[in-house]
This record gives C-alpha cells, sequence and structure tokens, in this order.
C-alpha cells in the first residue's frame, strides 16, 4: 500500500512537470504555423491540394437554397452517427464547420434552425473534410465551396463574371447545382428557380471554365417542404419532371439528380425521393476517372509505316 | 521550356496561382542544367511518389525553397508533378542516356503498379520509347547519296618552286585543311551512319535466327520445352542480348508474342512465381554480385543471395509494394526482363 501512494505521488509530479512551459518553448508555440481551423482561403488551399489530392465540390444555388445548411449538416451527420463504409477522419476546418453548423443549434437561441447569409466577399469559402472509404481503403479529401449566392446571381448569366468569380470551377470533380424546393413548389417562382439553373449550364458551357462531361450534381433542396405539398398534382408534376428541363444539357455535362431533407437527414419526411447525406458523400467518393493501365501505348497512325519489320509489331499487336 | 506548367498543375487538382508557378518555372529550368543517371532514377521515383535514395528529395525542395520559401517536403503532390514535368524536359532532350533510363524506369514503375498523379506524362515516357524505337528502323534507307560539303578542286594547290611563303599561301593552306575536317566529319558521319544501318541489319537477322529457333541456350532446349515462368524470363533476357541499337526494335513484343503464344500455360502468374523459377546459375551468368535497381533483376538477386520464397520481404522494402502476389501475363513478364536488360547493356 505505501509502495503504491509513493508511485501515486511520483506520477502526479511526474505530470506536474510536464505541464510547466518554459519560455523558450512558449516562443516556438507562438511561432507554430498551425491551421486555425477557419475555412480557407485561396492560398490555404493552394496549400493543401499540394499536399493531398483534393475532391473538389463546387456547390452553387440562388441566396437561400440552403447550400451552407447542406454543407453543414454533412459535418454534423459524421457528429451524429458513424458509418461502416464511410469514417470521417479528420478537417483542417473544424472551426469553420463549426461556425456553420451552431446557428442550426437549439443552444444558438434561435427560435429556428437558419443560416444567416454567406458574406458575398468572403475570402475563406473553402471547408475541408478528410473521409476514409472503406470500400477501397483509401482516404478522400473533399473541398466544398462555400460561395455566396449573390455571386452566384452575379455569375450565372455572365460568362465574364463566371470566369474571375468562380476562377476554380473547372478544377471542380463535381458541380453541385441548387434547386430551392421552397421555390418549386410556388407556382410563381418555380420557372424562375429551374431557368437560372438551366441559364447557368449554358454560360458555364460558352466559358472558358467548361470540360466537356463536367459532373454536375442537380440538387432539390428542403424535399420535405416539397413532400408537404405531395397531394397537389401540379406541384408534385412539375417536380417528377424537372429532368426532362435540363435534357438538352445531357450531351455536355454528366448530369445526376437529387433530393435532400438537409435538416431531417437522420429522420426523413420523405424516405422514397430523398437521398441521405451519407450516400450522397458516398456518390462523391466514387473515383471518377479510369486509369488506362495499358502498358502497350500504340504509336499516332498518322505515320505511315514503310519498314517491314516495323509493320510486322503492328500487324501483329496482342489485345 | 514549352511545357505548361499550368495545365499539368490543373490536372494534378493543384489550386495556385500565376506567380507561384512562374516561380517553380525558375527553379525546374536550374535543374534541368545539370541531371544525371543518379537524378533520373531519383525524378522517377518522386514523379510516382516513392522514397528517394541519397537524400534527393531533400535537394529536390531546397532548390524550390530558393525561390520560395513556403515550399515543403509535404506537398508531395506538387512534387510529384514537378519532378515528372523535369521528366518531360528530358525526355524532349537529346541525351540517349537520361532518355533511355527514364523511360525504363518509368515503365517499371508501373510494371509493379506504382499510380502516377498524372497518367499523361507517364503515355508521353512510354510513347518516346515506342516511336524511338520505330525511328531507327524507320529511317533506314540505302539511297545512295553523294558526299555534301567539300568541292575537291578548292583543294589543289599548285606546285610552284617559285611561290613565296606569304600570307596569302598560308591562307590557302588554312583552308585546305579547313576542307579535310569537313571532309573528315562527313566521312565520319556517313560511317557512323552505315555502321549502324550494319548493326540494325545484323540485330534484325539475330532476332529472324532466334524467332525461327525459338531456343534457349541457358536451358538446352526450346522455350516450349521449360516451364513458361522461366521461359518468360529467359526470353526477355535472350533477345535483349540480340539487341545492337538500343532500344531495339519496335515489333520486339510482337516478336516474343509470336514464341509466347505457343505456350500450353497462358495463365497470367504471381510474380514469386516467375522469379522462384529461375535458376541461380542463370542469375550468376546475368548479374555476378551486383545489385540492380529494377524489379525483375533485383528480386532475381534477392533471390539468390536468400533463396526462393525469402526475397519478398526485401522487394517489397525496396519497392514500397505488395508486388510479390501481383499477377502478370508472361509477355508482360518477358517484356519488363527485355527492358531491364537493355538497360543494363547499354549503361555499361
Amino acid at each position: 500500500m505505501e509502495i503504491e501512494e509513493k508511485n501515486a505521488e511520483n506520477i502526479f509530479e511526474e505530470e506536474q512537470n510536464e505541464l510547466e512551459v518554459s519560455p523558450e518553448t512558449k516562443s516556438v508555440f507562438e511561432d507554430c504555423d498551425l491551421p486555425l481551423g477557419q475555412a480557407l482561403n485561396a492560398l490555404e488551399l493552394y496549400q493543401l491540394s499540394s499536399r493531398k489530392a483534393i475532391k473538389l465540390i463546387y456547390i452553387l444555388g440562388p441566396v437561400g437554397s440552403g447550400k451552407t445548411t447542406f454543407e453543414a449538416m454533412i459535418y454534423e451527420t459524421f457528429l451524429k452517427k458513424i458509418d461502416e463504409e464511410l469514417l470521417f477522419c479528420g478537417s483542417e476546418t473544424i472551426v469553420g464547420f463549426e461556425k456553420r453548423v451552431d446557428p442550426l443549434r437549439i443552444k444558438s437561441g434561435n427560435s429556428h434552425a437558419e443560416e444567416p447569409r454567406t458574406i458575398e466577399k468572403e475570402e475563406r469559402q473553402y471547408l475541408h473534410l478528410a473521409l476514409f472509404d472503406t470500400r477501397i481503403k483509401k482516404e478522400k479529401n473533399f473541398i466544398f465551396t462555400d460561395v455566396s449566392g449573390e455571386i452566384f446571381e452575379k455569375c450565372y448569366k455572365n460568362k465574364a463574371e463566371l470566369e474571375t468569380d468562380m476562377d476554380n470551377l473547372d478544377l471542380a470533380e463535381h458541380i453541385v447545382l441548387f434547386l430551392d424546393g421552397n421555390a418549386l413548389v410556388n407556382l410563381e417562382q418555380r420557372n424562375g428557380a429551374v431557368i437560372k439553373a438551366q441559364t447557368m449550364l449554358s454560360t458555364l458551357k460558352n466559358s472558358l471554365l467548361f470540360r466537356r462531361r463536367m459532373r454536375v450534381e442537380i440538387i432539390i433542396s428542403k424535399n420535405d417542404v416539397v413532400f408537404k405539398h405531395k397531394d397537389e398534382t401540379k406541384v408534385m408534376e412539375f417536380i417528377e419532371n424537372i429532368e426532362d428541363k435540363f435534357r438538352k444539357f445531357e450531351k455536355d455535362f454528366d448530369l445526376n439528380y437529387f433530393r435532400v431533407e438537409a435538416l431531417h437527414d437522420l429522420n426523413l419526411k420523405d424516405k422514397e425521393k430523398s437521398t441521405h447525406l451519407i450516400d450522397l458523400m458516398k456518390f462523391w467518393s466514387q473515383d471518377s476517372s479510369t486509369v488506362n493501365k495499358s502498358m502497350q501505348k500504340p504509336i499516332e497512325n498518322n505515320v505511315c509505316l514503310k519498314n517491314e519489320f516495323n509493320k510486322f509489331g503492328e500487324r501483329n499487336r496482342y489485345a | 521550356m514549352e511545357i505548361n506548367f499550368a495545365k499539368y498543375y490543373r490536372k494534378a487538382g493543384i489550386v495556385c496561382n500565376a506567380e507561384t508557378i512562374s516561380k517553380r518555372e525558375l527553379v525546374v529550368s536550374q535543374l534541368l542544367d545539370d541531371v544525371g543517371k543518379e537524378d533520373v532514377y531519383n525524378l522517377v521515383k518522386l514523379f510516382f511518389q516513392d522514397k528517394c535514395e541519397n537524400d534527393y528529395t531533400n535537394y529536390f525542395v531546397q532548390a524550390f525553397q530558393q525561390e520560395d520559401n513556403l515550399f515543403a517536403e509535404d506537398q508531395t503532390i506538387e512534387i510529384s508533378v514537378l519532378a515528372g514535368i523535369v521528366l518531360l524536359e528530358l525526355i524532349n532532350s537529346d541525351q540517349q542516356e537520361i532518355k533511355r533510363s527514364i523511360e525504363i524506369f518509368t515503365y517499371s514503375a508501373l510494371f509493379i503498379g506504382k499510380e502516377p498523379i498524372i497518367r499523361e506524362i507517364c503515355d508521353v515516357i512510354i510513347a518516346n520509347l515506342s516511336m524511338r524505337a520505330r525511328d531507327n528502323y524507320e529511317n533506314m534507307n540505302f539511297d545512295g547519296q553523294p558526299l555534301k560539303g567539300v568541292s575537291v578542286e578548292k583543294m589543289e594547290i599548285e606546285d610552284d618552286s617559285t611561290v613565296v611563303f606569304d600570307v596569302e599561301v598560308v591562307q590557302k593552306i588554312n583552308s585546305v585543311i579547313s576542307n579535310m575536317k569537313t571532309l573528315f566529319n562527313c566521312t565520319k558521319k556517313l560511317q557512323d551512319d552505315l555502321l549502324q544501318k550494319q548493326q540494325l541489319l545484323h540485330e534484325e537477322t539475330q532476332i529472324m535466327w532466334w524467332l525461327l529457333s525459338e531456343y534457349s541456350d541457358d536451358e538446352g532446349k526450346k522455350y516450349i520445352d521449360i516451364d513458361t515462368c522461366n521461359a518468360a524470363i529467359l526470353i526477355g533476357k535472350d533477345i535483349a542480348a540480340l539487341i545492337q541499337v538500343e532500344p531495339g526494335p519496335y515489333s520486339i513484343k510482337s516478336v516474343m508474342h509470336h514464341v509466347i503464344s505457343k505456350f500450353a500455360d497462358q495463365e497470367e502468374k504471381r510474380f514469386v512465381s516467375y522469379i522462384d523459377c529461375c535458376k541461380d546459375e542463370t542469375i550468376t551468368k546475368l548479374l555476378n554480385e551486383e545489385i540492380p535497381r529494377t524489379p525483375i533483376l533485383f528480386a532475381l538477386a534477392m533471390k539468390k543471395k536468400v533463396g526462393a520464397g525469402n526475397w519478398e520481404k526485401a522487394f517489397n522494402d525496396k519497392f514500397s509494394v505488395e508486388e510479390c502476389n501481383k499477377k502478370h501475363s508472361h509477355i508482360e513478364i518477358a517484356y519488363q526482363m527485355y527492358l531491364e536488360c537493355i538497360l543494363r547493356q547499354f549503361d555499361k
């Protein structure tokens, strides 16, 4: 007993010694360039992208369509639940996420869950989420942009503004275009909402940022609001046929459609049509490129071979 | 430099500005001035995000830190892209030895399953290997071409004992000497050209006879009568020994396939099977005591040193992959063996 007590005292002493910070150490920590956890600016995004292979998810949509809520709730999903296939393994912008999630929480004191408007000239607009995909045993580093609705309003019909304000759009692995569910159930606003999205795609196609078969996800947000109108035939018909409105873009873009209820993700109202945020993340986690593993690349055929020995190679090329 | 840095940065998904790119361009142009074969080996490793030898990573990073003190060793994606860009520049240069090393080390990295950040750079390097092989044979022509650049009449000096050795005479003599030099260079070029054509023809004949016999001198049997794994290794080795002008013929894979397609067993085998079946005597004749850097020769050297089944750990440590479980076709093994022997042969 005496020996145990003595050891216990020694352990506590050791702990206390370790807690003391010498002036030299303190100055080292002050000089340390550790990330603050805020959303990233352009320079920090460059530094991250030069260290890790990133998947840039560019989220676009008009003011109030639910973009920031969507990003916040993706983060919240990983706080609330552990998924077997996609594990949270870090973020360099935890504070950035927390700032966006906080207004949605009860403790914020807000009367209802609502995000404040994203600042138009916000430089810190990139949120990082590292996930481990257990299916392929690889880490994926997602970067979500948090672009304000005002920037979208400026750019969706102006090619020059688009190329200036969204200059990394061509690097995006996925472009997410939000259709506000609230607007879609409103007879006066729904056509305008769809036209904006269509115009955005047209402007993008005509800009220098366009790459053939860019992946675009058209997301109907606030699907819980849409679900409330399930008995209104005209409303539901419009929404069910939303894909027809984007058919003409299918030859230039790789389009996919989703409906989300970001705020109610853990307890979906429309279980049939809404997609869980975690499933959307799994969709994005899939590798887009199909690497050609052939180790013999044929030479360009614009050279007409004269030598018979060379021709032997071409004529007897095996599979 | 003609390479578009921004294009490759964007392909790699690195978000950066024009100022950063111009700093990188400056350093890359400096690095190109002094690149040896050792550097090429390490550049390929950097491109495939592998560990370098002799502290090359530090050297590479420090070169960029001269212009940008924020550049750090953990910027592995960017380092890989920059290494790839340096390799691309080198592949467009005139240095045959450097090109050969880049091509074969890159091919070897792909063989063991490494994935590059930018596949396009790999494709350019591999295509360059094929094009050089094709052009050696394609550029052979035997049209008689007259010797150019020298007029024989200009070389005559009159034999006149009354001529005074003055400035004019000296000028004439210098002119003759210059013409003789030109003549010598033309003759040498012609001779080199003829020699290369002879070598190519000899090489082609040797390959054709080899193709006709399909016989391994090491085993004293036809390849079809040898264990298929062993035969694949021997085919690569034997055919490489016939090559006179690197990188060898464009059709060499088709030539090998012509022999291999007759094997009864065409099933892909694990890499370890190919290595373990190779005899120590064959390995000794090929390698003596050296430890090569390319995958198959390294594995063979280790197998001879520590025995079948025990070399895998050393291989995995050296190449940072679990290659031993990967399956390959006979032609893949034969061609890789061929390339590695070519590199060894022509680097001596």
